[in-house]
């Protein structure tokens, strides 16, 4: 009965199987020689069968659906069959033979014989086509991306090179402002989110297409409306910096269907008062770019933008005021009245561009941009300026500190302890009166009312003269620039790049009279010579044509002239890129052209000031070359080099110009020999790169005006024949912990020297004494400011749910604060400082050592969530900066101007020094839609 | 004659048949085929016909994708196509399998665009029921690929009953008479986390392996090659151990895969880039049939990522990186968020 059964089972399972197929079968053989064939493609290709029939020539289609369709027949050697079949559900039709008319040719008899190659050499020339792509831009390079953030606070310099060896350029064109001799990032209105973020950074010596670049790089921001997302873009901030609360609206149109875009910010930026006491925040910005794209060859795009300011800022102090009001951030420069507090350093910058630029891509591959820029850049700075029988008003003068009053006799002396006495009750007094420690405006007001009713004792009639006032000193300076660039490619492998440039600027130097305090009027003379001269005498006069002229509000006094500099360069480079080498080279030639002219005859200078002066002229040249090999995708080892000539900065070329024309004997353009080697990894999880790089430059010139307290006038300190040399490692590298844990560790050790002994020129304001040159002992000391060494290291977790959390640690160190030359040139009466050879040596070592600024070590962390909604996104984010409050890190550094050479008392002039705040805080809310 | 000279005679003669026989295998020849793939990024044309997706790619919508950007893309896309050539391909590729299409339209207007147009590419499309609109297709050329059978196969994925994505398509034809099948994928997205979507590839490579499987039923030298975005690396388990393709030729074995872009990636070339490293998804992977000592008449010569200049961003803060379409929102106007990736074949002309 089993047995029954399961046979039964089986049989019904064959018929059903039976049942189940539906199809077709046959055999095909060749029509002429009746052979099968085997080998050959039978299709029902509606139902994407297919079948291939064996050597019998066999086939069978056994999942076919019902219906009729067209059988096909496909085999090499002869003519494709088509057959009309109706397939029966649960049938496999045999088709029987069927014949294939041979066509007389095979496939392979098809195909151009030109294309058939030895089979020998196919690997050859086919497998070493695969070209490696390196990723070198400064979004991925690790160590540039954390040292330019988390080095801030200590106003880090990139490998301490000076500001102006970096340029900025805006849409291709090099916007370097020549009033102060480089790219004015302030001059971006904090647009950096918004208006300015798409922009291409050159490190270093690398390559860029936008111009032949600088030794320590180049940034190109573009505003071409058509290259912003369409949509709006919003953001508010509350942050406890130089400024409180900051606000901005971004809309772009992207390219509109009539081939127009459109983009516009404006932004907000204030603080009633900052982080530091004292100063305030005022500052509005807009930006507006628009682009007619025309077809695909020409586009035009024009952009304007502009960030007016008035903020108060504060002035550095020394280290004796910051212990004894036990406050690194006490700012002197304001004071309280009327019952506010008020600033005498108010800054007004307005710095309104506008470029337009001709995007010209004849073919594909070449792109020529050319562009007119203009700029108008107005910056005033306010101070208080005092005439010359009245009392310093500064609360951190030398004399109104406590030192001033510290005991000198002996101590344990009955005098000595009297001193103590003394120095106790001003320290007491001091710290605790504001009106002491801040500016006593009251006192100012009311010298000046005592001279309304009287008159300055020294002047003849001189009821109403101000014995106070406030002051600007303007710089205001147009520009015009002209630019032009190509971007070639030649070939699959290699691309040209190439320049013309032209900029005109011209610089209005010049005084204004602010606010006269009370006063009526300020009497327009040299007010530190008013000792040193009779007031008849002509070398008291700021403007010989207009003696002592009495000037008012908004009224020009004091200096007047314009700087006119004349800027032209050309660069060419060439760019080749095989599988394994990446190598460009260039050349660029300026030419520098700069003269001053005098609006005011200025009393020190009677046939030197007044019109047009001395023309100079600079031929600069250079060189620069890099190659990188690519040892395999993830590996490659990268070189620069570049040499070449820099032509001075006018404001380190003339001796004084608010007196006088005279430039420094000798003027020169700098040279610089510089290079660098980096290694390169990128794996999968680690990835990095270590560099060193070393600089040289030589007969450079560094300029520093001041008032010198030993003669009693001012100064102006020119270094001549500088000799510099920077050279130092670079480690960046990050770690993937996990596919959303990156572990980042960057660090730097170098050192920024001096590498000789320049000349040091003095030239002396008030005219009683020649210009004097000195040498100056300074080789290897250290540049001074930037930390030498910065490390830093990080976490960053990118949480489910779009949640993003950072924390890092910096270490900042080995800085040095910088040194004023007054004190590295041989001093004659040196050998009276002590009686034995060894007292004298301590003596020279404690004039000439230079102090290390204090290491700083900060923690910063930071939260951040994007919520996405059906109408676009939000973005909050909660950034906590010197978490640990540490209020001893040092910004700046620097010894003042000012040497005791009768006492060759070391500590009489304490350094400057700035602190950076303690926590900052900076949460933010960005809205995208 | 005596015996020194015949044995003189045999030698040389046998050295003459020799070196004659190896002058004839040095004088055998060889045709190269190319076999590419190239993710379009976003390739949508200008009309919203499916609501809520395509209003992004319309000109009502947040792209603004008009007429003008629509007909740059087409070109630049064209002409990259069209620089896909290399000495022992000059007429570019045989087939070149594309993914993020919207539909049949955009790619005609490929095919059409003057770039390419000359090489007279044939399509081969089906509608995918993708939430996102997009599908993967087939051109060919017809002088050197000659199409058999197309079959679409859709992933059902048990764990996630609604779940919506691109079908697998299967295009079986004859570079000259040897048979290829290609096997077109754009495997789900790791939206959501790498690992947590990795079980959706897995399910799509078992589908790709089935697939395969029954081509090989079919045909047992049947060259069968695996290509697309596959969402996932080489190394990855969908990859290695699902599909089961190996980094060398040498280890694999009949039934199983090579993927010649496992290598590629390992020296640091990738078609794809996020946060400055490199990944290869677009991925070209070949059956035994296709290696050397396979059954196949076509053999595997190399792999190829294009990553030539033009195709990569000029500058910005993503220089360096594939230049693509639209970027950060705005119209960037380049290529493709991907490089082209190519495989190359070659088949002894007799």
């Amino acid at each position: 009965m089993k047995k029954l059964f399961t046979t039964l089972c089986l049989l019904l399972m064959c018929v059903s199987a039976a049942l189940a197929a539906t199809g077709l079968k046959g055999i095909v053989t060749d029509a002429q020689t009746h052979r099968p064939v085997g080998n050959a493609n039978v299709l029902l290709s509606d139902q994407g069968i297919l079948v291939i029939t064996d050597e019998s020539g066999s086939f069978t289609i056994s999942n076919a659906q019902v219906g009729t369709d067209v059988l096909q027949i496909i085999a090499d050697g002869y003519q494709d069959l088509f057959l009309d079949v109706n397939i029966i559900g649960g049938t496999v039709h045999n088709l029987g033979t069927l014949e294939l008319t041979p066509s007389g040719f095979q496939a392979s008899d098809f195909g151009d014989t030109d294309l058939f190659f030895e089979d020998m050499n196919l690997l050859d020339e086919e497998n070493s086509n695969q070209s490696i792509a390196t990723i070198q831009g400064a979004t991925d390079d690790v160590y540039y991306q954390k040292a330019s953030f988390n080095f801030q606070p200590v106003f880090f310099r990139m490998r301490g090179y000076n500001s102006d060896m970096q340029d900025g350029y805006i849409n291709g064109v090099n916007f370097r402002d020549y009033s102060q001799n480089q790219f004015s990032h302030s001059g971006l209105g904090g647009m950096t989110s918004t208006t300015f973020r798409q922009k291409t950074v050159a490190i270093g010596l690398a390559p860029s297409s936008f111009g032949y670049g600088n030794v320590g790089g180049a940034t190109n921001y573009t505003t071409y409306a058509s290259e912003y997302a369409p949509g709006f873009r919003g953001m508010a901030t509350y942050t406890n910096s130089d400024y409180m609360l900051r606000a901005g609206l971004m809309y772009s149109t992207g390219v509109l269907p009539s081939g127009w875009a459109f983009s516009a910010t404006i932004m907000g930026r204030y603080a009633p008062e900052g982080s530091i006491e004292g100063t305030f925040y005022n500052n509005f910005s807009y930006a507006f770019s628009a682009q007619k794209i025309f077809n695909d060859k020409h586009s035009l795009n024009i952009s304007t933008w502009g960030s007016p300011m008035e903020r108060a800022t504060a002035r550095y102090s020394y280290q004796e005021a910051f212990d004894l009001l036990d406050n690194n951030l006490y700012n002197p420069a304001w004071g309280w009245f009327d019952g506010k507090k008020r600033s005498s350093r108010i800054r007004n910058t307005f710095d309104p561009s506008a470029i337009v630029n001709w995007i010209w891509k004849p073919q594909m591959g070449t792109t020529i941009n050319t562009a007119v820029a203009f700029r108008h850049n107005r910056y005033a700075q306010t101070d208080i300026a005092r005439s010359g029988n009245s009392a310093e008003y500064r609360p951190d003068y030398y004399r109104y500190l406590p030192s001033y009053s510290a005991p000198t006799a002996e101590s344990g002396t009955p005098l000595y302890d009297y001193q103590l006495g003394v120095y106790e009750q001003v320290k007491n007094l001091w710290v605790s009166d504001p009106n002491l420690h801040q500016i006593n405006w009251n006192n100012l007001y009311n010298a000046n009312r005592y001279n309304n009713e009287f008159g300055n004792p020294r002047y003849p009639d001189s009821k109403g003269m101000s014995d106070y006032m406030m002051y600007a000193r303007h710089t205001n300076t147009t520009s015009w620039m002209f630019n032009s660039y190509i971007n070639h490619r030649l070939s699959d492998t290699q691309t040209l790049q190439g320049g013309l440039a032209f900029t005109y600027s011209d610089s209005h130097y010049y005084n204004t009279v602010y606010d006269l305090l009370g006063g009526e009027y300020w009497l327009d003379v040299e007010t530190f010579y008013e000792r040193d001269f009779d007031i008849s005498d002509p070398r008291l006069q700021n403007d010989a044509n207009n003696p002592n002229r009495r000037v008012r509000k908004g009224d020009i006094y004091g200096q007047d002239y314009h700087i006119y500099n004349y800027n032209a360069n050309a660069w060419v480079q060439h760019q080749i890129r095989t599988n394994h080498w990446d190598v460009n080279y260039g050349l660029q030639v300026t030419y520098t052209n700069f003269y001053r002219h005098g609006n005011m005859r200025n009393g020190r200078a009677l046939d030197n000031s007044y019109g047009t002066g001395k023309r100079h002229t600079f031929d600069d040249a250079s060189i620069k070359a890099g190659a990188t090999y690519k040892l395999n995708g993830r590996n490659y080892f990268v070189a620069h080099g570049s040499y070449g000539t820099m032509a001075p900065t006018y404001w380190d070329s003339y001796i004084n110009p608010g007196v006088k024309d005279d430039a420094a004997p000798g003027l020169t353009s700098m040279r610089y020999l510089t290079g660098d080697i980096s290694y390169v990894w990128n794996y999968a999880r680690f990835r990095g790169s270590v560099t060193g790089y070393w600089t040289g430059t030589y007969d450079g010139a560094e300029r520093k005006f001041f008032y010198d307290d030993y003669l009693g006038t001012n100064s102006v300190l020119l270094l001549a024949g500088v000799d510099r040399r920077y050279m130092g490692v670079e480690v960046g590298m990050s770690y993937l912990i996990t596919p959303s844990l990156t572990l980042s560790a960057v660090g730097t050790f170098s050192r920024a020297q001096y590498t000789n002994r320049p000349t040091l020129i003095r030239s002396y304001e008030n005219g009683l004494y020649q210009d004097s040159e000195d040498i100056v002992y300074l080789k290897n000391y250290y540049i001074g400011q930037s930390p030498q060494q910065a490390y830093n290291v990080g976490l960053d977790y990118a949480a489910p749910h779009q949640w993003f959390f950072s924390v890092n640690a910096s270490y900042m160190g080995d800085g040095w604060v910088a040194v004023s030359p007054l004190r590295h040139i041989s001093m004659d009466n040196i050998t009276s400082s002590g009686e034995t050879m060894e007292e004298i040596m301590d003596q020279v070592k404690a004039i000439t050592k230079q102090t290390r600024m204090k290491d700083a070590f900060v923690l910063n962390a930071s939260i951040g969530k994007i919520i996405y909604t059906h109408f676009g996104s939000v973005n909050f984010n909660l950034n906590v900066s010197n978490i640990t409050n540490n209020r001893n890190i040092q910004m700046q550094a620097y010894q003042q101007n000012r040497f005791d050479y009768s006492n060759l008392n070391a500590d009489k002039y304490a350094d400057r020094i700035r602190y950076y705040q303690g926590i900052k805080v900076n949460f933010n809310v960005g809205i995208r839609f | 004659m005596n015996k020194l000279r015949l044995r003189v005679m045999i030698a040389s003669l046998t050295l003459l048949l020799c070196l004659s026989a190896a002058s004839v295998a040095h004088a055998q020849k060889a045709r190269v085929y190319g076999v590419a793939f190239y993710n379009l990024e976003n390739l949508f044309d200008t009309i919203n016909n499916n609501g809520k997706y395509d209003l992004e790619f319309s000109p009502k919508g947040s792209r603004a994708w008009d007429g003008a950007k629509y007909w740059k893309k087409i070109h630049n896309m064209a002409y990259a196509i069209s620089r896909m050539t290399t000495k022992t391909t000059p007429e570019g590729p045989a087939v070149i399998g594309v993914s993020e299409i919207e539909n049949i339209t955009v790619l005609q207007d490929l095919v059409k665009a003057e770039p390419i147009a000359a090489r007279g590419y044939k399509i081969v499309h089906h509608d995918s029921p993708d939430a996102r609109g997009i599908d993967v297709g087939l051109l060919y050329n017809p002088k050197q690929f000659r199409v058999l059978t197309v079959t679409n196969h859709r992933l059902h994925v048990p764990q996630l009953p609604k779940f919506r994505t691109r079908d697998q398509m299967c295009v079986v034809g004859l570079m000259g008479s040897d048979r290829v099948a290609i096997i077109v994928n754009h495997w789900p997205s790791r939206r959501g986390g790498s690992e947590q979507s990795s079980y959706l590839r897995e399910a799509a490579a078992a589908l790709t392996k089935h697939i395969a499987d029954s081509l090989l039923q079919v045909d047992p030298k049947m060259g069968v090659i695996v290509m697309g975005d596959l969402n996932d690396s080489p190394y990855d388990k969908s990859v290695t151990q699902v599909l089961g393709a190996r980094k060398k030729a040498s280890e694999a074995k009949p039934g199983e895969f090579y993927n010649p872009f496992w290598k590629l990636l390992d020296d640091g070339i990738g078609s794809y880039i996020y946060r400055g490293r490199w990944d290869l998804f677009d991925q070209i992977i070949l059956s035994y049939n296709l290696l050397d000592g396979g059954a196949n008449g076509l053999t595997f010569l190399n792999a190829k990522v294009y990553n030539d200049e033009f195709l990569r961003t000029p500058d910005g803060r993503y220089q360096g990186y594939p230049y693509r379409t639209f970027s950060d929102g705005a119209f960037a106007g380049g290529y493709s968020d991907h490089f082209p990736t190519e495989i190359f074949l070659k088949q002894i002309v007799k």
